[in-house]
């Protein structure tokens, strides 16, 4: 039971992340062109794009892309069945085509309901990427480091480091997609014997006894 | 919390299913009330409307209390969810034009306030629905934070709220931790 | 011709005419390998990293006011790696062994960074 929606309440950049760890196309239908684009993915991966049936070679295919990532409006879906290339993959990371396109244009007023309040808390996630972030991200994420271990709020990121919120918002939702940084998450599991585990234990038992 | 009453919260956008959710769960009528008594939710007088169910279970009781979904409201979610063992929020699987907001949400109320959570994933009964591993993918969540459910289903319901003790680490149950590598994260 | 033989072959010349040149990538400025004669296990990375490269020069120049970017130069004890824009829209990387000679490559670059900005349009 596979993705499907509109690229109004979703744009590419926010969908490849979703799709990324999928085998399969997504396919995507804009109203004026009354022709089926697809996105061929393979282990986080752009592997082909294809219009009308055939794919196409990487410059054009490279046109597509970046057109495709600038609609804001047209139906989606995602076919983990499509057939795949039968030629050389393209290679084209997802992290480098969500990250790169950030440059591009002014971002933040499109994407607003996907990023973060200025009150949501980030931190540096665990795992290290074996990749480069593109530049200034990469400059971005180093100012940002030290106040990221500590773990800190956008508002409070943007203050530190001269910057507007909707920018630092955009940036830490970037890093995010990209596994840099992650929302800090406020509760830590009590350590035993606290007492109000003995209520929730009860609480525990009760439920897998099935009494309800 | 204070003896045995326990707090439960129910958010997420209109139409996920929420009364649904504490009307299965629930042993007294769901009630939809404008105001609820401020001894119940805390220090706030203010008036909104909330859905509001009680389970019983070994003398305990579970106040569950649906909350409406709209940002707007968040102001009154200080007061919710203080002293709330869990929040459930549930996002409508076949309705992904709400899943924005919700994350945006669900990241802020997560963030702010000190509470184990589930997503509940509904509508997994129909044909053209996101599944729970690719909302868990859009929300950037591990997937024992993620769970398909049926809002309808008694079982389903329980199994949302044993997820929630799990989170406790009750019964020397033990979930890994938020930092573990989660589906839609790039590996390579 | 199609646009992609012509920067194939744009990539071949380029190989042929150097023979220190053990390398060549073109990549979009967006990162993305676009034509190139590197193991494709390869290709991605070569292209973040000269499109980085370029980037990285173009502030370089821009910041320092050097003019507009001509080059970027990583000379490692082994090889380098030669970056250079190729119009607005691509940017192509030539890998070289030590000792190669730069200035018969950065001329031989500079036809195929017309090329390829031709091409590219």
């Amino acid at each position: 039971m596979p993705v499907f929606g509109d690229l109004s309440d979703f744009p590419l950049t926010e969908l490849l992340p979703v799709v990324a760890f999928r085998t399969g196309a997504l396919k995507i239908a804009l109203e004026e062109q009354g022709t089926i684009s697809e996105i061929y993915i393979q282990n986080h991966t752009v592997c082909g794009i294809r219009k009308e049936g055939h794919y196409l070679e990487p410059l054009e295919a490279h046109q597509v892309l970046r057109d495709l990532l600038r609609r804001t409006s047209g139906l989606f879906w995602f076919d983990p069945d499509a057939e795949p290339p039968k030629t050389n993959c393209l290679s084209w990371p997802v992290h480098q085509i969500i990250l790169e396109f950030a440059e591009e244009q002014d971002e933040a007023a499109l994407l607003q309901h996907h990023l973060p309040t200025p009150e949501t808390t980030f931190e540096l996630a665990g795992e290290p990427r074996s990749y480069q972030l593109p530049l200034s991200q990469s400059i971005f994420f180093e100012k940002a480091r030290p106040h990221l271990e500590r773990g800190t709020t956008v508002e409070a990121l943007a203050t530190l480091l001269g910057l507007s919120v909707p920018h630092v918002a955009l940036h830490l939702h970037k890093l995010h997609l990209a596994g840099f940084v992650a929302p800090r998450r406020a509760f830590r599991p009590p350590t035993p014997a606290a007492g109000q585990s003995n209520v929730l234990a009860r609480l525990w038992r009760a439920l897998a006894r099935n009494r309800l | 919390m204070n003896g045995e009453r326990l707090k439960l919260v129910i958010s997420g956008p209109v139409g996920a299913g929420k009364t649904t959710f504490v009307a299965s769960l629930s042993d007294i009528p769901v009630v939809n009330t404008d105001e609820v008594s401020s001894e119940l939710i805390g220090k706030s007088t203010t008036t909104v409307a909330l859905d509001f169910g009680a389970l019983t279970l070994d003398g305990i009781q579970v106040y569950l209390f649906g909350t409406p979904g709209q940002e707007r409201f968040a102001f009154a979610w200080d007061t919710l969810l203080e002293g709330a063992f869990g929040l459930v929020f549930l996002v409508a699987g076949n309705q992904p034009a709400t899943f924005p907001t919700a994350r945006r949400m669900l990241d802020y109320l997560t963030t702010n306030f000190p509470v184990p959570f589930v997503v509940g994933v509904t509508r997994k009964d129909l044909a053209q629905v996101w599944s729970a591993e690719e909302v868990a993918s859009y929300f950037r969540l591990p997937a024992p934070h993620v769970l398909a459910v049926n809002a309808t289903s008694r079982e389903d319901c329980r199994e949302v709220l044993l997820q929630i003790l799990r989170f406790w680490g009750v019964a020397g149950t033990k979930i890994p931790p938020e930092k573990a590598e989660h589906a839609g994260t790039s590996s390579h | 011709m199609s646009k992609q033989k012509e920067l194939e072959n744009v990539v071949g010349q380029l190989r042929s005419a150097v023979p220190d040149i053990t390398g060549v990538i073109v990549a979009s400025s967006d990162g993305l390998s676009l034509a190139g004669d590197l193991p494709e296990g390869e290709l991605a990375r070569a292209a973040a990293m000269t499109a980085t490269a370029a980037s990285l020069g173009r502030r370089i120049t821009d910041t320092l006011e050097l003019g507009s970017a001509e080059e970027f130069a990583v000379k490692g004890q082994q090889g380098y790696l030669l970056v250079y824009r190729a119009g607005d829209k691509a940017v192509i990387g030539v890998a070289a062994r030590a000792g190669a000679n730069i200035g018969l490559i950065n001329l031989e670059v500079r036809s195929a960074t017309e090329k390829i900005a031709a091409v590219l349009g």
